[in-house]
């Protein structure tokens, strides 16, 4: 995947999900992108436990000139790859130009043990995917 | 020869096949009613229609809240029993904060971190049925719910939710700001807090 070449980095804090050392195509299995999104890309991505709940927190990177916007929500799986939770709210987020964002989420269950950040960005390469009912462009 | 009237039937038999498929698929119907004016939407996309409270900024509240509260008690052995008390709207548009806080409490629930006692509004209900129970004469002794057994919270949560609007030219920015905290009954002690802000703009 394309965006996996704009990784800087992936950190693990209890290796809950992966095993060995994190890398570009790890954190790209976590991430399911709808489009090719022109400007906004997720750049690094961490998770770890807390209190038992998973926590993630991933980062998004705008190279774009100007403020872009993108969406994102998190699909919370259990370790058999099975869904625990309902879909969540697609969330929009104002990258601001040239800037990058930090975006933490934490489980809402603990039988969450996997999850994939479903990402993307008003301005894709190809048609707009935002999933707003009336997007803005 | 005997290869060729094999391949004629065969096509024949693909003919049909084809001509029944087609049949078929010209059959095929969704299992609606309704002229097709109406659309089912996508209940978890972001709501852009205008700058007003929306879903999409409910649905974002009641997640955030849920999850900051779930995590902060996660590690207790015993789930705190928690009521839910009042948000209180301080904006100037009509929001239904019950449906935040039901939205958070069913999250809470779900999670399993919280119990939840009978808030003030369902507290009519409970007694209703109480009564019903232990008053009607209706109902085996044995078999009742009893009167007084009923568990106070042990915290109760509240909030309000706030707005500030401007208006340029043609620019209309809102900020809304939701509080939500979390009281034990029996000391006042705040032991919990967390806000959620919001911004929308929109072009006139």
């Amino acid at each position: 995947m394309n965006y996996a070449k704009l990784v800087s980095s992936l950190l693990l804090g209890t290796g809950l999900l992966f095993a060995g050392a994190a890398s570009a195509q790890s954190m790209a299995a976590q991430i399911e992108q709808h489009g090719e999104s022109r400007y906004v890309t997720v750049s690094s991505l961490m998770a770890k436990e807390r209190n038992g709940f998973m926590a993630i927190q991933f980062e998004l990177a705008n190279s774009d000139s100007d403020p872009q916007r993108a969406f994102w929500r998190i699909k919370w799986l259990d370790a058999d790859g099975f869904q625990v939770w309902d879909d969540e709210p697609w969330k929009p987020v104002l990258v601001q130009a040239r800037a990058r964002q930090n975006i933490s989420a934490s489980a809402p269950t603990p039988k969450a043990r996997d999850f994939r950040i479903q990402f993307t960005a008003e301005k894709n390469w190809s048609t707009s995917s935002s999933p707003a009912n009336y997007p803005a462009n | 020869m005997f290869v060729n009237i094999n391949k004629t039937l065969l096509g024949q038999r693909l003919g049909l096949a084809a001509a029944l498929a087609l049949g078929l698929s010209a059959c095929v119907t969704t299992p609606t009613v309704g002229s097709g004016n109406v659309a089912y939407g996508d209940a978890k996309a972001v709501e852009q229609v205008t700058n007003e409270f929306g879903s999409t900024d409910l649905q974002m509240i009641a997640e955030t809240m849920a999850r900051s509260l779930a995590q902060s008690y996660a590690g207790n052995k015993v789930k705190p029993l928690v009521t839910i008390a009042e948000v209180k709207n301080k904006t100037s548009e009509f929001i239904d904060t019950r449906a935040i806080t039901d939205s958070i409490r069913v999250q809470l629930l779900k999670s399993g971190t919280f119990r939840f006692a009978t808030d003030i509004a369902g507290m009519q209900n409970q007694t209703d049925e109480l009564i019903r129970q232990n008053q009607s004469g209706m109902y085996k002794k044995s078999k009742t719910a009893k009167t007084g057994r009923m568990e106070g919270a042990q915290y109760r949560i509240e909030g309000n939710i706030t707005s500030i609007v401007k208006r340029g030219s043609d620019v209309k920015d809102v900020y809304y700001k939701f509080s939500l905290i979390m009281t034990d009954n029996e000391s006042g002690v705040i032991e919990w807090a967390d806000e959620k802000e919001i911004r929308k703009t929109s072009k006139r």
